[in-house]
């Protein structure tokens, strides 16, 4: 679960007359992640493009712009579009549709600038008063009375191109693809390296997958085509495709967003997937919030269909679980202290609320702090697998061992003062021992750095206090609405309850913003530092459109 | 004097939120503005410009803090 797919740097070698097929069958595995080619000397080129690359991206350009001029997309479509073959008629057919839409776009166009003008021109009547002759003004009647033919006339021009791209619209995305498709093939040789008769791909592949290729190609070409595996060192950067299950791979965006991690490197997806929705649930904490959030994003889930929208909702879905979670221990329904309200004393033994965090903040501050140290810790010990991983079990511990001695013995030293007092000396003595290996590690300069830990715990604090600033703003809308309006009664019972809609869905839209936000910045600042170098490349397979 | 130490305890807190808000809104408007210079010349800075510009808050939020602990834990001590 924690590991990705394991790559393979493969080299694909054949005469140049074997390209184009070598080009399609690659395109229709897409398993393959191409290098780009690097350098060019006297033997070693670039390859050509292959056929009229310009004259097919014209053709897409204008293409995509009258899909986007008139919103067609997949998800538009009442009827799924076929992938039929793409036959000289469909050809045809588009690029004379393309022709057809321009030349109504222009007939509109021209009408758009006269009905303008006759607009224009309506003001001119008033000039009766002014003296001007009766006859020269009937003139000006004449082409404004037109307004209403010409105006018919567009509408059935605005009509018949509406109903030519309702009819012809499946074909378009069709054929975009196909066009997508087949520029994609024809730059391929861009990438590869090229003798005067001979071509190189070099690419990646996952290990699982080699052997599908070896396959295809074996049937294909036999042995005129050359495949093998090529040695790669550590330093290199090897692609990385994800393989988590379903409820971790929203939080692949999170790394979508910073940066991809390296070779070898421990991948923080599936700490994102428990750590982040916990801190988000914890900043706003909210039983109605959270369940406004949850609707919303299933909602949202069912119009908005592309992979980064699906990503996002799914996370902020997690997070809103969170959040109605610690709505319960906070015992908050929009800023409403509900269980007081209902005159719940206890569920299950347990008084409610468990907390109650705008009385007692310091119990939360506490916990925050807490929650802060374990979670550095954590980065720290993830931080000390990868070290291990790459310079060796000494270096580890000279790395990230001192540090994490040096939070255990804090955290020794703060339970102290709650459990026993003798463990202030088990503290004291690891404290020593982690700054000895702090100062064999990285020399005195190490140990400015310890005011740099510290204040990372402390970042924590926002746990509590961006929940804090998030209740107090709803207590504060609840209060004007409830105890200041309302209670004037007449006009100014709707002027209250729109105080309270407005107001909550303001503070609902700054509580997503905020807490995402600062969920993320925890990870990414206090946590990923620790532990996270980041620098890969995202694998993706020749063939599939980006 | 208690009544001044309880004067003095009030202005610091109302101080250390009031100041560190000005101080995190001031680094704010630098980074946001140079985020999205940034990420007009690199669009894949998103995200890092998006962190970014909620680290100045981090000052606000130990204000917070600070007024909070002065408010609750100092002051009905000096009462």
């Amino acid at each position: 679960m924690l590991s990705n797919e394991r790559m393979t740097k493969i080299a694909l070698v054949g005469t140049k007359d074997l390209m184009k097929d070598t080009i399609e069958v690659l395109h229709s595995l897409k398993i393959i992640h191409i290098l780009d080619f690097k350098e060019q000397d006297e033997t070693f080129q670039i390859g050509k493009p292959l056929g009229e690359v310009s004259k097919f991206s014209e053709i897409l350009l204008s293409i995509r712009s009258i899909l986007s001029n008139f919103d067609i997309r997949p998800e538009n479509l009442k009827e799924t579009y076929s992938k039929r073959e793409v036959t000289r008629e469909l050809e045809i057919e588009v690029l004379n549709t393309e022709k057809e839409i321009k030349v109504l776009n222009e007939k509109i166009t021209k009408l758009n600038s006269v009905l303008g003008q006759i607009n224009n021109l309506k003001s001119i009547g008033d000039l009766e008063n002014v003296g001007l002759e009766k006859n020269f003004l009937k003139s000006f009647e004449n082409i404004i009375s037109s307004k209403s033919n010409l105006e018919a006339q567009r509408k059935k021009l605005k009509d018949q191109l509406e109903s030519l791209i309702a009819e012809k619209s499946s074909y378009f995305l069709q054929y975009e693809d196909f066009l997508s498709a087949e520029i994609d093939k024809m730059e391929a040789p861009l990438r590869f390296t090229t003798t005067t008769n001979t071509f190189l791909v070099e690419g990646w592949i996952s290990e699982k997958k080699y052997g599908v290729l070896e396959e295809t190609i074996k049937k294909r070409f036999g042995n005129r085509v050359h495949l093998e595996k090529v040695k790669f060192s550590d330093e290199e950067t090897v692609p990385v495709e994800f393989k988590h299950p379903a409820p971790v791979k929203p939080f692949e965006l999170l790394l979508d967003l910073f940066e991809y991690p390296k070779n070898r490197e421990i991948d923080p997806t599936f700490a994102l997937f428990i750590t982040f929705p916990l801190f988000y649930g914890i900043m706003l904490g909210d039983i109605g919030y959270g369940l406004v959030i949850f609707i919303t994003t299933i909602l949202l889930k069912m119009k908005l269909k592309t992979e980064g929208w699906r990503m996002l909702l799914g996370i902020l879905e997690y997070s809103s679980l969170y959040t109605i979670a610690f709505g319960f221990i906070d015992g908050e329904f929009f800023g409403f202290d509900i269980f007081h309200l209902l005159g719940i004393e206890e569920i299950f033994g347990l008084h409610m609320p468990i907390i109650d965090r705008i009385v007692d903040f310091m119990p939360v501050l506490i916990m925050s702090i807490s929650i802060g140290v374990f979670h550095v810790l954590l980065g720290l010990v993830l931080g000390f697998f990868n070290v291990k991983k790459a310079h060796g079990f000494k270096e580890a511990i000279l790395e990230k061992g001192s540090w994490i001695i040096l939070v255990i013995s804090i955290i020794f030293i703060a339970a102290s003062n709650y459990i026993s007092y003798l463990f202030i000396y088990v503290g004291g003595a690891l404290l020593l021992i982690s700054i000895i290996l702090l100062v064999v590690g990285e020399g005195f300069i190490g140990l400015i750095e310890i005011f740099g830990i510290m204040s990372n715990v402390l970042s924590y604090v926002r746990l509590m206090a961006i929940g804090l600033s998030s209740v107090g703003v709803a207590i504060v809308i609840n209060s004007i609405a409830m105890d200041i309006i309302l209670p004037k009664g007449g006009i100014f019972v709707p002027l209250g309850y729109l105080v309270l809609v407005v107001g909550h869905i303001g503070n609902i839209m700054l509580g997503i913003l905020a807490s995402f936000l600062h969920s993320l910045r925890l990870h990414y600042v206090e946590f990923f530092t620790k532990f996270y170098e980041g620098g890969g490349i995202k694998f993706r397979p020749f063939g599939i459109k980006y | 004097m208690g009544e001044l130490s309880v004067i003095v305890v009030i202005l610091s807190a109302a101080i250390s939120v009031g100041v560190t808000g000005i101080a995190a809104a001031w680094a704010g408007k630098h980074i946001g503005s140079a985020a999205v210079g940034a990420m007009a010349e690199k669009e894949e800075l998103f995200g890092k410009g998006l962190v970014l510009t909620v680290i100045p808050e981090t000052i606000v939020i130990f204000g917070l803090t600070v007024a909070l602990v002065l408010l609750f834990v100092v002051l009905p001590q000096i009462l």
